[in-house]
């Protein structure tokens, strides 16, 4: 039905930008303008949510043009799920910076942030293939400028590898488009499964989709595409690594997924052959990274990319199982990661440290610290009752029910190492001796940590809806006719 | 002349790919904007320049697509965009780590 929800967030994260810049000068004024839009950004979304469970899929068509003339903004409820994930793990970014960033630089960075959510709010509504590329374009540019912010040599080193990798990869996917349209005559995601019906070079039509994927693979970190990754989100300060690990590679995977299924099951069923390895290699591959790591936050980034590895192995299967372990998993993610990013944050400060080895005795110096990391490390090593093991276990049922076996034996023994790593880390982390720390930890910081943990457990043990919201999601999503109907129908 | 704008793009992203992987930062983002342009020019390409109408026009011959015109004129300015961060960054690279040779700024990583 039409409705111009699925424009609102977009519209919120451009307003919010531009009036922080206009009236954030002043530090209460910037609080309130940055407080109210964030709030708005999360009730829209959350309307937006409470419409799509309904089964209802809303479309706003721009300047009243009908696709495939228009572009249509279309929120489903594949993409209200991830917009969910991607609204609370910003807020806990957003909240995070406030708590966190000099004063004199604060209202030029919840400028950024704002960008970076209309982009990925525009990148997860848009119905429009050409589109999807200016939006990641967006969120691309707005998350260099939060890597590079702080100007010292690390953060510049981080974003000029991040931006150009992933430039480079947006030209590929400009020329991808460019083919698809010559092959399909649209741009419209919806019209694309008619079309990829009688595609006449089907090998060719796949090539130019590899081009349009590669772009948005990057973003997720998928191999051997994930090599930026761990510099940009282990450098970028903290209320910045917790949105790029939470939310932005989610909003790659996203596209990814929404890309594959909008055509025809045969381009999934091709696309799988090439990205269930891919996935295995870069679940593993990451997660043996990952266990070699002496800094907390570089061993969190790793982790990120073994992370999507789940995520894009369980979408790729294409089945209903499968996207909803997608959905699933990424939710859990996001926020296990938002929490370890935001204990690794206070931890780092309070114990002027960002080598786990060095941080001893958290357990003894800051309790309510440890215990958080407790609870998002346990998370993160696929524990029960926890998110993380929701997640993990929809993925492996998944690729059980499809017969992957080779793909899950990979993703057991990723999972069994960042286990013992995590394990490791913790130990490491909170025992030994007490004494004074460097200097105690910020409250604000500790009351994020502790809610996104507290969060992490919420998540853990209200699975169940969760897990049902995916298997709808990954039904209307693969089904397609209500979206095809909704967006090209009169 | 269609075989014409085939060549032009082959070297252009011949001359790209060539300086895109050249030490130097400044050559990269001359690579890039290079890149750019071929992407640019590939989407032309891509167009059917005969037998097509624009929508809603009913009378007079048939032309070109317009559609991936329109995209070009957006994948410009958003080249352009991107390309002024580039060397945004680069600059910053220069003087903040007073180099800009890329092997450089990844061995001072260590």
């Amino acid at each position: 039905m039409s409705s111009p929800l699925p424009i609102l967030p977009l519209l919120l994260g451009f307003g919010g930008a531009t009036s922080v810049l206009a009236l954030g000068r002043h530090p209460w004024r910037l609080r309130l303008v940055v407080a109210l839009f964030q709030l708005a950004l999360v009730a829209a979304i959350l309307l937006i949510l409470q419409r799509t469970q309904e089964g209802t899929i809303l479309v706003h068509r721009t300047g009243g043009w009908r696709p495939p003339l228009g572009i249509a903004f279309v929120a489903d409820r594949f993409s209200a799920l991830f917009g969910a994930t991607v609204a609370a793990i910003s807020t806990a970014g957003v909240a995070y910076a406030l708590a966190d960033a000099e004063a004199k630089q604060r209202h030029r960075i919840m400028a950024l942030f704002f960008m970076l959510q209309a982009g990925m709010f525009g990148a997860l509504f848009t119905g429009d293939l050409f589109n999807l590329y200016v939006f990641v374009e967006l969120f691309g540019v707005a998350s260099y400028g939060l890597v590079a912010y702080r100007g010292e040599p690390p953060h510049v080193e981080a974003a000029l590898k991040y931006a150009t990798l992933s430039l480079l990869t947006s030209v590929l996917m400009l020329m991808g488009i460019a083919a698809v349209y010559a092959q399909t005559g649209t741009l419209t995601l919806a019209a694309l499964h008619e079309a990829s019906i009688r595609i006449a070079s089907p090998s060719l039509y796949l090539f130019s989709l590899t081009l349009v994927l590669t772009a948005l693979a990057l973003k997720s970190a998928l191999f051997p595409l994930h090599f930026w990754l761990p510099d940009a989100h282990s450098i970028a300060p903290t209320a910045v690594s917790i949105v790029l690990s939470g939310a932005v590679v989610k909003v790659g995977g996203y596209g990814v997924l929404r890309v594959l299924f909008s055509h025809d099951p045969w381009v999934g069923e091709q696309a799988s052959r090439i990205l269930l390895p891919l996935a295995a290699t870069t679940a593993v591959g990451a997660a043996w990274m990952a266990y070699a790591q002496e800094d907390l936050k570089r061993f969190l980034a790793y982790s990120t990319a073994s992370q999507m590895g789940y995520v894009i192995a369980g979408g790729a299967l294409g089945s209903i199982a499968g996207l909803a372990s997608a959905v699933v998993h990424s939710t859990a993610h996001a926020a296990t990661k938002a929490s370890l990013f935001a204990v690794a944050g206070a931890a780092e400060e309070a114990c002027g440290e960002r080598r786990w080895d060095r941080m001893g005795g958290l357990a003894a110096r800051a309790p309510l610290l440890a215990i958080a990391a407790l609870l998002a490390f346990l998370s993160l090593a696929g524990i029960p009752p926890l998110a993380g093991f929701s997640g993990k276990f929809a993925v492996f049922s998944a690729l059980a029910d499809r017969e992957a076996w080779l793909t899950l034996v990979a993703l057991v023994v990723a999972s069994v190492t960042i286990l013992v790593a995590a394990g490791r880390i913790w130990l490491g982390m909170a025992g030994g001796p007490g004494g004074d720390l460097a200097r105690p930890p910020s409250r604000p910081k500790l009351v994020l940590a502790a809610t996104t943990a507290l969060l992490v457990v919420l998540l853990g043990l209200g699975t169940g809806p969760l897990l049902k919201a995916g298997r709808a999601a990954a039904v209307q999503l693969l089904d397609g006719h209500d979206y095809r109907q909704a967006v090209l129908g009169p | 002349m269609s075989w014409l704008l085939c060549t032009t793009f082959a070297v252009l992203v011949a001359v790209g790919i060539f300086h895109v992987l050249q030490r130097d930062a400044i050559r990269l983002v001359l690579g890039f904007s290079l890149l750019l342009g071929a992407a640019n020019l590939f989407v032309l390409l891509c167009s059917s320049f005969f037998g097509t109408r624009a929508p809603y026009v009913e009378s007079g011959p048939a032309g070109g697509d317009p559609v991936p015109q329109v995209l070009i004129l957006t994948a410009i300015a958003i080249g352009f965009g991107v390309t002024a961060l580039l060397v945004a960054l680069v600059l910053a690279s220069g003087q903040q780590l007073r180099t800009v040779d890329l092997d450089e700024i990844s061995r001072l990583e260590r």
